[in-house]
């Protein structure tokens, strides 16, 4: 009885002196972005404070979804194959639509990641994020939790990202239930927004999804032609089952 | 690409389905009118896998040769393809495409095939 006695304090003393471990919201798995689905633009930031030349753009966007006639990009010198496989720039949004998004937590690092290639590294060792940067396509991350909210802090992306020269995010991560996580996100773009402005963005885990492939750069996409314009390739598949009998 | 002004709806059965990034692609038998025993093959586009799985399909939801009905933007140039809004199988049960591209939401909510958000 003494023994087990001793055994028992010991291990009551070790672990009151254990170090203790904060522990996190689960942001395992893949999350979706819960787009509007009601046939309006499928983009978050679709709405806006915006000025000059994304103003025009954003408005061209909404009145070719409204008329349900979209232009083929190739029209406007957009070579949309090459596009699907340019590296991502970051600019506010994780993915979501069409590519599903990941939050990787390693010791003193958090990587977001999603499906059609955007990897973003974010420091989550107590460091600021520093005033000037090296500008880069994902940007310098520096993130910290307050309480059970993941905060990052974004500055020094690519002027290529939608939010061009000099823009800030800062984004704030909470799940507001057990697979819905709500991000709001501000953004300082002075050369892109009128004013700083706030979204937010609702996401839901996708139970049970596996990650296969880019979703976006493939080898082949039967959507377009050689040339790059829009064309629906109508060669049928070699392994095609013959028709039926009847 | 696509008129997604002119929904329309076509029989057939299932001869392929392709599930691929960037689109799956249904492949469909559909009969030749006037001309019993003989088929055109067809192609229809939706959205990727991982997204169509949060749909209610899976690579094997539908079986080859079963007959089902697609409803669809056909191609501007009239050849035998189109964008899938929804499909009806022969219980009656349906698949619907992909609410987020251009015109798709329109037509699900015209029949009500919209799925409901989630709270």
């Amino acid at each position: 009885m003494r023994a087990i006695l001793a055994v028992l304090l010991l291990s009551l003393s070790l672990a009151a002196c254990a170090p203790k471990t904060e522990t996190h919201p689960d942001f395992s798995g893949w999350w979706r972005w819960d787009s509007p689905d009601d046939g309006t633009p499928p983009s978050p930031f679709i709405n806006g404070p915006y000025i000059g030349v994304t103003a025009a753009r954003v408005a061209l966007v909404k009145d070719a979804f409204a008329k349900q006639k979209l232009p083929d990009l190739a029209d406007l010198g957009i070579d949309q194959v090459k596009a699907a496989c340019q590296v991502p720039v970051f600019a506010g949004f994780n993915g979501g639509f069409g590519d599903m998004v990941e939050y990787l937590f390693t010791p003193g690092r958090l990587t977001i990641t999603n499906e059609s290639g955007m990897i973003r590294r974010v420091a989550m060792d107590g460091s600021k994020l520093p005033a000037k940067v090296e500008e880069s396509h994902m940007g310098t991350s520096v993130g910290h939790w307050e309480g059970d909210t993941l905060v990052v802090e974004t500055g020094g992306v690519s002027e290529k990202g939608d939010f061009g020269k000099g823009a800030q995010f800062v984004e704030r991560f909470t799940l507001v239930k057990p697979d819905q996580m709500q991000i709001r996100i501000q953004i300082v773009a002075p050369t892109v927004l009128k004013e700083p402005h706030d979204w937010t963005l609702t996401y839901f885990r996708s139970p049970g999804h596996v990650f296969q492939e880019s979703t976006s750069c493939v080898d082949h996409d039967p959507s377009f032609n050689a040339k790059g314009r829009q064309e629906l390739d109508l060669t049928p598949p070699p392994d095609i089952p013959p028709p039926p009998k009847d | 690409m696509f008129d997604m002004k002119n929904a329309t709806s076509i029989g057939g059965r299932v001869a392929k389905l392709e599930w691929v990034n960037p689109h799956i692609s249904l492949w469909l038998y559909v009969p030749k009118p006037a001309q019993k025993g003989q088929y055109d093959l067809w192609r229809f586009q939706s959205d990727n896998p991982g997204m169509a799985l949060t749909h209610g399909w899976t690579k094997d939801t539908l079986k080859i040769s079963e007959p089902i009905t697609i409803y669809y933007f056909p191609l501007n140039n009239r050849q035998h393809g189109g964008y899938l809004i929804r499909i009806v199988r022969a219980d009656g049960k349906e698949l619907i495409g992909d609410p987020d591209a251009p015109g798709v939401a329109h037509e699900l909510a015209k029949t009500h095939s919209l799925p409901k958000k989630r709270t």
